[in-house]
């Protein structure tokens, strides 16, 4: 009989029952591991970020490429995504999909993609003593996909639900944020979404979406990361491997400047479905990870909203203080979470970032002062800032809670790549405790109004009757909210000066937008 | 190591497949403890060895499975909002500050059998968690208006789910497959339920009286930590919590025996969907639950003859899965297949046929022993890779105590999946995915005028 059989035979549910010890992945600590570099330039090899643990039970391998739905060719919006899919759902040229799908599946390995507007990464993470029998399939799914006809039509025909059911039909939270995005990069690469468009996808023939793979996740674009453990030269195995990619034909394109508009711009989402109110605004801003204002620029965005923790004022306000919804947020860069956490995706690198705020959804007849109490206090944190003793406070929050985001060694890899992919020396966590510790209230505040706008930005909204809204937000007129409880005089006090607050819409400002219409 | 039976009597379908099935970890569990205080409160350490953060994660052994009353769904759900809400000591903006304080992630969640408290911590920060901790855990003091917001930030959470067409199957699901049990509703509750919440504080601390009791909890101690040091803390602060849980008459549901159907048209454009729900035992059946388990990547998983051929190759569905965590439930509960069909591509009685032909082939005793272990390993591989992080561990700990009562239920659960042969899959399927057992309820887009949303046909 095995240990384990033994364990379970003997244990029972009594009080200080120990058992021996067993094995699993378990944390690591964040130590430092040794980390290298090599660029292109060095070897033949392509660009790799290693971080070898022998003691670790987890293998984690990135392949990131900067190519995103930003290459899409115009009129074949979804290009770039549909390559992505392609790759790691047709097969080899050995086997096809329906073979290498049974032998990927006894290792639980399954090899994802993610498709952003400028970076794309394939990742899997797979036990350490099977990564030197999962690996060849690996490298055959990178260095040659099958991509036939038929796996194009499966998942070309999976992207067009993803878009028009799962999108548009079935989640308003997500469907707010790519309209933000579509009406705040209109006519840019970054305005449509990384999935592609209804027409894009619908016109895009096999021949076209393999000639994207090759053009896009080519040699010179790609970057390679290993953590965990690994056998001594399996990186740099990996990395010559992938040095076998098809060259780069081109440089990518510059992207366009897009600017912000003037005043509010407000697109109504009409959905006759949609039971409730979500609103998302934002607006480009000229500051990425490569900045040196993103730290203050982050901190900002954080006290106004930290991404599904309470710890932001919209939270406070709008939700804890009245009740209107089931959070309130705001974000410095693109940001998507990863999985079912609540912290960032990482390899999302992008060229151009946005601020925005996102509010879920609210009733609707509270949605016109939902709106209106948001530039609130976005607005009065912009002027008034943030005082020196809450920025102690929550620097020392942030400088912590942030650690936890990097618990396992797939994450710390992926915040290493996004490191190099911003230019950075430093790691991110790091940077951000190292520029936070010396920050001051009053540079908080400088960097804030500098770098954003309290009057210039897009806002979306998505709701029912949508005609009944923008009447009443190109009215001005005033509209308080409805509580279930009763509210203190502080609250009080401040709704009084939110309902009346002045959006100056016209109505060439407010644009109603039928949902079958976007992307 | 567990031992892995060798492929070599069972010729593997592929070349390669042998090199494949040998791709494991080792067998899970961690040197876990488990110890009682003198008023039932349970503590499971778990030192796993270098870690930045502590998971000190609170089970409260009551879920929506436990909101026995009629009209009284979703409480178990509200009080895992509530909880944010204060004390006398510590009043909820203090609380939040604290909380900040300390760096914490500071979340909860609900589930049919359970509610679990998740605030993550730097390593540092424990010992002044676990007092914060205990103070609302032992005097939760909502004031009538915050707890009034707090039911509005519940409708809010409904009303973000209600634009899912999932939502809206699972909620008929549910109510048609149980009769009398309280898995009849989703973990939110009943929409009438949650309205009229704010009008139901009185009976929001009958509930809360009945199970947050110092026996009805366990608390998860995962990370970098010493056990005598985590019970000192825990002795020191929920030392004095009193209160015994109430017992409480989940009605047994009475034996299905014949299929059930529903058809809803959603009120916007829609792919037609169908799920497949079957009645299957509570996770105390250890051996039929892994079974089930392995049942439900084997005949529906990526790899198999189903998948392959409606997916892959007649390409009639968009997407077909059935979720191997569906097999484990407090009580006999519900195990569901879902697929998504390609507008026009196949009719719902040609799918949900379709789904009961892969079943009775298992049945037959059809099943590969090959595919059968590959099932058994991905299963496995699935959960360790699963296991990377102190909150990880935890929340399957947890889960699987919550479920089957046993703090080594992950273990066992484990262990009976290495044990599964295509024989047990065929009892399986046999015993519980019958049609008798079978309810399905199918989903399709407005045919003319939008009728309302989610309506039975």
């Amino acid at each position: 009989m095995n240990r384990l059989a033994i364990a379970l035979v003997s244990a029972t549910f009594v009080a200080c029952a120990e058992l021996p010890p067993l094995h699993v992945p378990g944390p690591t600590t964040a130590r430092p591991p040794a980390t290298t570099t090599t660029s292109a330039a060095e070897a033949t090899a392509a660009p790799l970020v290693s971080k070898r643990d022998a003691t670790s039970k987890v293998v984690s391998i990135r392949v990131v490429f900067s190519a995103g739905s930003s290459d899409d060719p115009v009129g074949k919006e979804g290009a770039t995504s549909l390559a992505a899919d392609l790759t790691v759902d047709s097969g080899t040229k050995e086997l096809a999909i329906g073979e290498l799908t049974k032998r990927l599946y006894p290792f639980a390995a399954s090899i994802s993609a993610n498709v952003d507007r400028d970076t794309t990464v394939f990742e899997v993470e797979v036990a350490a003593d099977s990564a030197a029998a999962f690996y060849p399939l690996f490298r055959d799914v990178m260095l040659t996909p099958r991509m036939d006809d038929e796996s194009f039509a499966r998942n070309k025909a999976h992207a067009l639900s993803a878009l028009t059911d799962d999108l548009r039909s079935s989640n308003d939270e997500a469907l707010g944020k790519e309209a933000l995005a579509a009406m705040i990069y209109k006519g840019h690469p970054y305005g449509h979404p990384s999935i592609g468009t209804e027409a894009g996808l619908s016109s895009l023939t096999a021949l076209e979406v393999q000639t994207q793979r090759t053009r896009v996740f080519c040699k010179e674009r790609v970057t390679i990361g290993l953590a965990g453990g690994f056998p001594e030269g399996f990186d740099k195995t990996v990395a010559a491997d992938m040095a076998k990619l098809p060259a780069c034909t081109g440089a990518r394109a510059p992207l366009p400047v897009v600017s912000r508009p003037v005043g509010l711009k407000v697109f109504l989402v009409d959905k006759p479905s949609a039971e409730s109110t979500a609103i998302s605004m934002g607006f480009p801003i000229d500051v990425t990870r490569s900045n040196d204002e993103y730290p203050a620029l982050f901190l900002f965005a954080s006290y106004l909203g930290l991404h599904r923790q309470s710890a932001g004022v919209l939270y406070q306000e709008l939700r804890e203080a009245r009740g209107f919804n089931y959070g309130d947020y705001a974000y410095a860069e693109f940001f998507a979470q990863d999985g079912w956490a609540r912290y960032p995706a990482t390899n999302l690198a992008r060229r151009e970032q946005m601020f925005s705020i996102w509010l879920r959804p609210t009733k609707n007849a509270n949605g016109p002062f939902a709106l209106k109490g948001a530039l609130y206090f976005y607005r009065k944190l912009l002027q008034e800032g943030i005082s020196d003793v809450e920025l102690e406070r929550f620097r020392g929050f942030t400088s912590r809670y942030f650690a936890l985001e990097q618990q396992t060694e797939s994450r710390r890899l992926g915040y290493a790549m996004d490191d190099l992919a911003y230019g950075l020396k430093e790691p991110w966590l790091d940077r951000m405790r190292a520029a936070w510790q010396s920050m001051t209230a009053s540079g908080l505040k400088d960097v804030a109004s500098r770098k954003l706008t309290a009057n210039d930005m897009t806002i979306v909204i998505v709701t029912k009757n949508a005609a009944a809204l923008k009447k009443t937000l190109v009215s001005g007129a005033v509209t308080p909210p409805t509580y279930d409880s009763p509210k203190p005089a502080r609250v009080l006090n401040a709704d009084k000066e939110i309902e009346k607050l002045v959006l100056g819409l016209k109505d060439e400002d407010v644009t109603i937008v039928p949902v079958r219409t976007l992307f | 190591m567990l031992a892995t039976p060798s492929l070599a009597a069972d010729p593997p379908t592929t070349a390669s497949l042998p090199i494949a099935t040998t791709a494991t970890l080792a067998p899970v569990v961690f040197p876990l403890s488990l110890d009682k205080l003198d008023n039932g409160l349970r503590v499971v350490t778990v030192r796993t060895g270098p870690s930045d953060t502590v998971a000190f994660f609170t089970l409260v052994m009551a879920g929506s499975r436990d909101e026995v009353e009629a009209g009284k769904s979703g409480y178990a759900h509200l009080f895992e909002h509530l909880m944010f809400r204060g004390t006398k000591a510590i009043p909820a903006a203090d609380y939040e500050k604290k909380m900040q304080a300390l760096g914490s992630d500071n979340n909860a969640f609900t589930t049919d059998d359970f509610t679990f408290y998740v605030p993550l911590v730097p390593k540092d920060s424990m010992a002044d968690l676990v007092p914060i901790e205990a103070d609302r855990f032992m005097h939760l003091d909502v004031a009538p208006n915050a707890y009034k917001d707090e039911t509005g930030a519940v409708l809010g959470e409904y009303n973000k789910d209600f634009s899912s067409p999932y939502f809206a199957m699972e909620e008929a699901m549910r109510e048609l497959a149980f009769t009398k049990h309280t898995y009849g509703h989703t973990t939110i509750g009943f929409k009438r339920d949650v309205d009229a919440m704010p009008q139901n504080q009185a009976y929001s601390k009958t509930f809360f009286s009945r199970f947050y009791t110092p026996d009805d909890c366990v608390i998860f101690v995962v990370g970098d930590v010493d056990r005598a040091r985590v019970l000192e803390l825990v002795k020191t602060n929920y030392g004095s919590w009193q209160g015994k849980r109430a017992t409480t008459a989940t009605v047994v549901e009475p034996e299905q025996t014949t299929p059930r159907t529903r058809a809803l048209t959603w009120n916007a454009p829609t792919l037609p969907r169908v799920q497949v729900g079957y009645k299957v035992p509570d996770a105390t059946h250890s051996a039929d639950v892994a079974a089930l388990a392995v049942l439900a990547v084997l005949a529906f998983g990526e790899p198999s003859d189903l998948y392959q051929r409606l997916v892959v190759s007649e390409q009639k569905l968009i997407a077909l899965g059935a979720d191997p965590e569906e097999t484990v439930h407090k009580d006999a509960g519900l195990f569901t297949i879902d697929a998504k069909i390609k507008p026009g591509a196949a009719t719902f009685d040609e799918i949900s046929g379709a789904i009961q032909s892969a079943i009775d082939s298992v049945a037959q005793g059809n099943a590969k022993p090959a595919d059968v272990e590959a099932a058994r390993m991905h299963l496995s591989n699935a959960t360790l890779l699963g296991l990377q992080t102190p909150s990880a561990i935890a929340i399957e700990l947890a889960r699987m105590m919550a479920t089957t009562g046993d703090v080594h239920g992950l273990d066992r659960f484990l262990f009976e999946v290495s044990k599964v042969t295509k024989d047990d899959v065929a009892r399986v399927a046999k015993t519980y995915l019958i049609a008798a057992k079978r309810t399905t309820v199918t989903l399709a887009p407005p045919v003319t005028t939008p009728a309302k949303k989610a309506v039975a046909q």
